[in-house]
């Protein structure tokens, strides 16, 4: 026998729970946590989506108005007021250096690449708004010191992360969170927690070394 | 395992049978998920993932957290994972045997899972529920009711009780502890005025609203992480076997040769048509 058995004498879990007598105070509080855990968890999940939502909905408004204006006047605004390089604004878009080159020119520009122009305007808009004064600076930044310093904010907007983006901006996403979002991992060494996919395709990052949690 | 005697009728509710193992989030893996699948795709095909995202770390303690329940389509069998614990249920029972093979296969499913290989805990779990004896008469002491049926040896302490507590339902509970082993057994009995089992979880239980006597028998063996129950499938299985031998001897103590004769042996059709032909009879079911 040992002490942790006489211990912990906690009875062989059943799903179907068995009432004790009239159910005690503590019992009738620890099954009302509970169910408020398990509800905070899928209300969590529903305030995320519906976060991502709205940031969208802000996007889409903000694309609305900027896919209107000259695409000369954007290119202009992004070099002159953001301060991007060419090379910096077509790897954005997702563009060559010459196709951004003839649109500066008044070269003809396809519906998609208009909207991806308007789209890069309308992100470093919101950016702007969540008081990051240079908002072409902070996302040439790195992620972390802790990364690969190549591995900017850029690189993950150009990924087409610009939601979960905003939402870091907003400080309602944590760096791991983003990463994770974004399907990047944090290096081997560094790492305090691994991410799994579960069957749904939904990622849970869980903390290593648990395996001696008992 | 001893040779036991299977009662055709026997007072059950519930049975688990549970295994704890070091808490761990990768139970909830697509790999593990589709082991259970293999193992169970066709006697459990509901399956109810109870994680749909956990993309935040859950605090420490979180083992009877579920990942995901499969359930058979009359739901009377269940196999539930947790972080750190695997749970299989009936409400519709056969035999020990059956439970015993269950649980072998969700063993091979949980190969899948490196931390399940050292199980610290295994638990087998007996809810027994007699229900009220024919004329049953509650004044003068509850235990009457069911004194045919019931091993004198568990009321004792209800006959000192004064006159004002005679009529009260009551619960007591009895631990026994190996001397040889870690195993422990405990029985929580008495006389309730309705179920005990409640209809919250994934099985479904034949509802039932009257008086019954408890009989609520636990038998486990826990360990610790370094030094496990079990660490092998029939590491696990053969401590399964001694749990369930204490708890058919508790069993078997608890209950009169009146109720093995006229309840247990009886045949399960035969007390159907019996409820078929009068359900108010009252009876001893």
């Amino acid at each position: 026998m040992t002490d942790n058995a006489v211990k912990y004498p906690s009875r062989t879990t059943i799903s179907n729970t068995i009432k004790s007598g009239i159910p005690g105070e503590l019992t009738q509080l620890s099954d009302q946590a509970g169910k408020l855990r398990d509800a905070s968890g899928m209300l969590k999940l529903d305030v995320e989506i519906l976060h991502l939502e709205t940031l969208s909905m802000m996007l889409d408004e903000g694309i609305e108005q900027r896919v209107r204006e000259d695409v000369r006047i954007l290119l202009s605004e992004l070099t002159e007021v953001r301060g991007l390089g060419w090379s910096e604004i077509a790897r954005l878009v997702g563009v060559s250096v010459p196709a951004i080159r003839k649109w500066r020119t008044g070269g003809d520009i396809s519906a998609p690449r208009r909207h991806a122009l308007a789209k890069l305007c309308a992100f470093l808009d919101l950016i702007e708004m969540r008081k990051i004064a240079d908002p072409a600076v902070w996302l040439g930044t790195p992620l972390s010191i802790e990364l690969d310093q190549s591995l900017t904010k850029a690189v993950l907007y150009a990924e087409g992360n610009a939601l979960h983006l905003l939402a870091y901006a907003d400080d309602h996403m944590s760096l791991l969170h983003l990463l994770s979002a974004s399907g990047y991992e944090m290096p081997e060494q560094q790492r305090r927690v691994e991410m799994t996919r579960n069957y749904d395709g939904s990622v849970s990052i869980v903390p290593l070394n648990e395996s001696n949690v008992e | 395992m001893q040779t036991r005697e299977i009662y055709p009728n026997p007072p059950l509710r519930l049975v688990a049978v549970e295994l704890r193992f070091p808490v761990t989030r990768q139970a909830a893996s697509v790999d593990v998920w589709d082991a259970f699948e293999e193992a169970f795709g066709s006697d459990l095909p509901e399956a109810d993932a109870k994680v749909k995202v956990a993309d935040d770390v859950l605090p420490r303690g979180s083992r009877f957290t579920p990942v995901f329940v499969r359930t058979s389509e009359e739901r009377d069998r269940a196999v539930t994972l947790r972080y750190g614990a695997l749970n299989v249920e009936f409400s519709r029972y056969g035999s020990y045997e059956d439970l015993r093979h269950f649980l072998a296969r969700a063993l091979h499913a949980l190969e899948t899972l490196p931390q399940a290989r050292q199980i610290t805990r295994v638990g087998i779990r007996y809810v027994n529920e007699i229900r009220r004896p024919p004329d049953a008469v509650y004044h003068g002491g509850v235990e009457f009711a069911w004194r045919d049926y019931i091993h004198p040896g568990l009321f004792p302490v209800l006959n000192e009780l004064p006159e004002a507590l005679r009529t009260s339902w009551f619960s007591a509970g009895l631990g026994f502890h190996s001397a040889t082993s870690l195993g422990h057994t405990y029985l929580a009995y008495g006389a309730t005025p309705t179920s005990s089992v409640e209809s919250d979880g994934p099985l479904i239980l034949n509802h039932f609203d009257e008086p019954c006597f408890l009989l609520d028998i636990d038998s486990y063996q826990a360990g610790r992480v370094e030094r496990p129950v079990a660490d092998s499938e029939p590491e696990v299985l053969a401590t399964l076997d001694r749990l369930h031998d204490s708890v058919e001897a508790v069993f078997n103590y608890c209950i009169t040769d009146k109720l093995r004769d006229e309840v247990l042996r009886r045949s399960r059709q035969k007390d159907d048509e019996e409820d078929a032909e009068d359900s108010d009879s009252g009876g001893l079911r």
